[in-house]
């Protein structure tokens, strides 16, 4: 009877609506970027076509491929050592502290790291500017206080520092998430594995790094996929807390789109940048999901 | 029986996507009420308290009107106010800003009214130099048809902190050179001489003070109007001697440490803390001085020729405004002597008020330098007006010239970007 149905195609109108909202929401839009890419226009009037010459000005532009530079780098603060340490801190997590303190308190633990993943961006930025602020934030008012003067940098406000203050806020909003999906997937293992290992002498490190990680790969998989993506089109943090700057010393591709979007409002160029942009991450997304299958299918 | 139902299937699925295609005509019902819809800027200022007070007055005037009224900010109307009002949410009257990147661009795309006509009816008779703001050919301010008006002034002076300059035997500075003798002075005496956030505004409009300190209004008219000799903004002298001199600054000490990694916010907190002697801000600080400063202050104009300043934010009713009398008769009763008045008191810069009609001191504080300007014809205008993006890539690379000191990038980063943003001769 199913092969019937199938035959005739009804399943498919169950897939139109999502079909028909992807079109229009996402494929309509993405088609209306790649156009105004090719066209000089202010964002009102009407648009002059000019080819490829944004594209052209793009690869000139210096800001541009600094912007791809630093969303490489919050690759390392959004995606990897959010992994890393969500990965360490859920094994704490679900082996010593729910063992030893009960699961209350583990519960709570994981609460209190998934907060920042809760908190509307904008008052994260506002609660780090304040934090950060070089001469009346709290993190450089402790520095002095614990005679740790030569510390108190003034971290948004230089090129030096500014990336590093960002990333340092990034690994505390994702340590969250990766953490969150680490613990449910830690609970789904097969704890015989792990009870054999122990029975045979296997420290804990090494039952962590033969028997959990591997069997973790779908869930490492899915983080790493998910987070790389965003930290490629990371948005959000630059707009609220530097604008990209000092200078362009944090100026990532999605905010460099946005800036000439909406600010010297060359909308062409800035959705040639979007477009640009929109290519690498499917490019990547494809890649990464080619190398996740390739990893099950040789386990 | 299951024909039937796999026709239903397909029925109730056509339905779904019909259903998501029209449910938004769905909800446009026709209201009954007509809607005049307002927006304008911040709510803690002489500005919009009086505008609020008009508005019940515009309300009382025609009850068959409901009034919905909608805060929107600076920064939100300077980057997408276009978009804004091109869309079908525009409102019927709104505050918007002047420029060549913002008005200017609104007025070439069609999106405003042409507010001549009712300038005639009322006999609004605005002067010219306050018009300006509000009249634009092809885009570019200064000449025109009037697309918007400006109810009220606005200028960057400095603010000092009285008591810091009597206990270290300080007189307001009328030269550059005595300016930089005071803060070298306090500064010895171990005050912190200028409040700076050099991550914010004020670092853009440093910048610019200093510019036009050194300016005539030649170099304005080429600078922000295009007029006559065109400026090369990669070598301008008046720009770089401007950003030569915050470097100096900066490094003698003269702004508080880490001066670019602050906030506008925390700036005048310290200054309304009395943490420093000086501030370069703009009269939109006043009303926040008048209740939150700990001490006596005054304010005094930047030695030097020119001071930046304007005629204030426009108000401006978008072509898709359904209530266009309605927006000319709330603009009108802004502009008549009874809420001038009131603005002046409220300690506002009026532009129309009449001055024995001003008791309030704060009002007087504030009036008087301002008055100085207008009277000498001083008004320098705002550094990112002439094109469109431009105060991004100022505010970025003022605080980077902060952080590093490098006055070429910095003449190189801003400068590039006018002389490519300017008009095509």
């Amino acid at each position: 009877m199913s092969k019937k149905i199938n035959q005739s195609g009804t399943y498919y109108w169950y897939a139109l609506p999502g079909v028909a909202a992807f079109l229009t929401l996402v494929g309509g839009s993405f088609a209306y970027n790649i156009y105004l890419s090719f066209n000089n226009w202010q964002g009102i009037g009407k648009p002059e076509w000019i080819g490829l010459k944004n594209y052209q000005d793009l690869i000139h532009d210096h800001t541009f491929w600094i912007s791809f530079l630093h969303a490489f780098e919050f690759i390392f603060a959004m995606s990897i050592a959010p992994t890393f340490l969500g990965l360490l801190v859920a094994a704490l997590i679900y082996d010593f502290i729910a063992t030893y303190f009960g699961n209350a308190i583990s519960t709570f633990l994981r609460i209190s790291l998934y907060v920042p993943q809760i908190i509307a961006l904008p008052v994260v930025g506002i609660l780090w500017s304040w934090m950060l602020s070089p001469n009346v934030g709290v993190i450089n008012t402790i520095l002095r206080k614990i005679g740790l003067s030569s510390l108190a940098l003034n971290w948004l406000g230089q090129s030096s520092t500014a990336m590093l203050s960002l990333s340092v806020m990034m690994i505390w909003i994702q340590i969250g998430y990766t953490v969150v999906i680490f613990v449910s997937g830690l609970a789904r293992l097969d704890p015989y594995l792990d009870e054999a290992a122990q029975l045979d002498g296997a420290t804990w490190f090494q039952r962590f790094r033969i028997i959990t990680i591997p069997q973790l790969y779908p869930e490492l998989s899915v983080v790493l996929l998910t987070t790389t993506v965003a930290a490629l089109k990371v948005f959000g943090p630059v707009y609220v807390m530097t604008g990209g700057g000092p200078g362009d010393a944090t100026q990532v591709p999605a905010f460099f789109s946005y800036f000439h979007f909406f600010s010297t409002l060359r909308v062409g160029y800035g959705a040639a940048v979007a477009t640009v942009l929109a290519l690498i991450l499917t490019v990547l997304a494809i890649g990464l999901l080619r190398l996740q299958r390739r990893v099950g299918a040789t386990r | 029986m299951k024909l039937i139902n796999k026709k239903v299937v397909r029925v109730l699925a056509v339905a779904v996507v019909a259903g998501l295609a029209t449910s938004s005509t769905i909800t446009s019902a026709p209201a009954a009420q007509k809607v005049f819809n307002v927006w304008w800027y911040s709510a803690d200022n002489a500005m919009p308290q009086t505008w609020n007070v008009a508005l019940k007055e515009l309300q009382k005037n025609h009850p068959d009107v409901k009034v919905v009224f909608q805060q929107k900010t600076f920064e939100v109307m300077n980057n997408t106010g276009a978009q804004l009002l091109n869309s079908n949410s525009a409102p019927d009257l709104t505050e918007y800003n002047k420029g060549n990147g913002t008005a200017g661009l609104a007025s070439k795309g069609g999106l405003l009214t042409d507010l001549t006509p009712y300038s005639n009816k009322y006999h609004w008779n605005l002067p010219s130099s306050i018009a300006l703001y509000g009249q634009y050919t092809n885009g570019l301010m200064g000449t025109g048809k009037l697309y918007g008006v400006p109810t009220y002034g606005e200028y960057v002076s400095v603010f000092y902190n009285k008591d810091i300059f009597a206990k270290n035997g300080i007189a307001i500075p009328t030269t550059m050179d005595a300016m930089e003798a005071a803060m070298a002075k306090l500064k010895a005496a171990g005050v912190v001489p200028m409040e700076m956030a050099g991550g914010d505004y004020q670092t853009v409009h440093n910048v610019y003070a200093l510019a036009v300190s050194k300016a005539n209004q030649t170099w304005i008219n080429s600078f922000q109007l295009f007029k006559g000799k065109a400026i090369d903004a990669t070598t301008d002298e008046n720009i770089k001697w401007a950003a030569d001199t915050l470097v100096k600054w900066n490094k003698a000490g003269y702004f508080e440490p880490n001066a670019s990694g602050v906030k506008a916010d925390d700036a005048v907190a310290e200054f309304q803390a009395g943490k420093a002697a000086m501030m370069i801000g703009g009269s939109w600080l006043d009303s926040g001085m008048e209740t939150k400063a700990t001490f006596a202050y005054g304010k005094f104009l930047l030695p030097g020729s020119l001071t930046v300043g304007s005629g204030g934010n426009l108000f401006v009713i978008p072509s898709k405004s359904k209530n266009k009398d309605l927006a000319a008769e709330f603009i009108n009763l802004l502009l008549s002597k009874k809420y001038q008045n009131y603005l002046a008191n409220a300690g506002g810069l009026a532009l129309f008020a009449d001055p024995e009609a001003v008791a309030n001191p704060a009002a007087q504080r504030t009036g008087i330098p301002f008055g100085v300007a207008v009277k000498k014809n001083a008004l320098a205008m705002y550094p990112d007006w002439p094109v469109p993006g431009y105060y991004p890539i100022l505010l970025s690379a003022g605080t980077k010239l902060l952080s590093d000191g490098d006055v070429a990038n910095y003449m190189q980063t801003t400068g590039a970007f006018y002389n490519s943003g300017r008009p095509k001769a």
